[in-house]
């Protein structure tokens, strides 16, 4: 148990550093809620190395801080709401066990979108907002997509080492 | 198990070319007025006949709301974003442009519906 807390401990240390870099990228998207979703990489990784309730915590936890650090009241609304539905997701497709980490990772960003998008819905209440939906359901593959390539190769490294240090 | 994958990513690409269809054939009509709303509330109905520039005040800043030729636009905000000032420009009814940080909501109709209460539909 105590392992469990220094290394959830780690990977929300690496979920904040990913938000800070996303956060310092000049580039501006076009959409609002449009991001690359970088700190995911670390929920992800948590979730298949120590466990879904510790990646559930950690999840929680960097979308309150980071929301503290980088953004504002309403950043930790909108993307508690897409983080809760993604993660989800996520655990049910974990657990019906058809997809790889690549096809949970897609299924995660694109929900974190919807969620996103149906707090934005509820906050703002025009239907024009919907207007997102097709644009904002291939960007959350897209970020999903390559989340899920790069923890698909990290997994195997990831594992051992936790295995090793445990 | 990679080929769930591909059946995953070719459902979604579907799903958004269908939902992007049925937007982009919604939003036809010409527009006759430009209905500004913050939080809910109506600020303001300013007709797209009229070349104008409105300084909209919301509580967290402020946005310019540029009416020409019957195009809508926002030339300057001070929010974080600013990807209201970057929207291409609306005309026809239905479209909107919105600055999630001020919660101001631009959108065109056809007509002036309720201008004392709040709208939402």
């Amino acid at each position: 148990m105590k392992k469990n807390i220094s290394y959830m401990g780690l990977y929300l240390a690496v979920a904040l550093v990913l938000s800070y870099i996303e956060s310092i990228i000049p580039f501006q998207f076009p959409i609002p809620g449009m991001k690359l979703g970088l700190a995911n990489l670390a929920i992800v990784l948590c979730m298949y190395t120590i466990g879904i309730k510790e990646a559930f915590t950690i999840d929680i936890l960097r979308i309150v801080l980071t929301g503290f650090l980088f953004g504002s009241m309403y950043t930790i609304l909108y993307s508690l709401a897409g983080g809760i539905l993604s993660f989800c997701i996520m655990l049910l497709a974990k657990k019906i066990s058809i997809f790889q980490v690549t096809g949970v990772s897609i299924l995660g960003g694109v929900f974190h979108n919807i969620g996103q998008l149906i707090m934005a819905y509820i906050v703002i209440c025009t239907k024009g907002i919907l207007y997102y939906f097709p644009i904002l359901l291939i960007s959350g593959m897209v970020t999903g997509l390559l989340i899920g390539l790069v923890s698909l190769k990290l997994l195997p490294v990831v594992k051992k080492i936790v295995l090793k240090m445990g | 198990m990679k080929k769930n994958e591909i059946k995953l990513i070719l459902c979604i690409v579907l799903i958004a070319a269908v939902s992007f269809l049925v937007c982009s054939g919604m939003f036809t009509e010409k527009g006759a007025y430009v209905c500004a709303t913050i939080n809910g509330k109506v600020y303001g109905y300013y007709p797209l006949n009229q070349n104008d520039r409105i300084r909209i005040e919301t509580d967290e800043g402020y946005n310019i709301l540029i009416i020409e030729e019957g195009n809508v636009s926002i030339s300057e905000a001070n929010c974080r974003d600013h990807i209201c000032e970057n929207h291409i420009a609306i005309s026809c009814c239905g479209e909107s442009i919105i600055c999630l940080p001020h919660k101001l909501v631009i959108e065109i109709e056809s007509q002036q519906t309720n201008t004392l209460d709040g709208v939402s539909y």
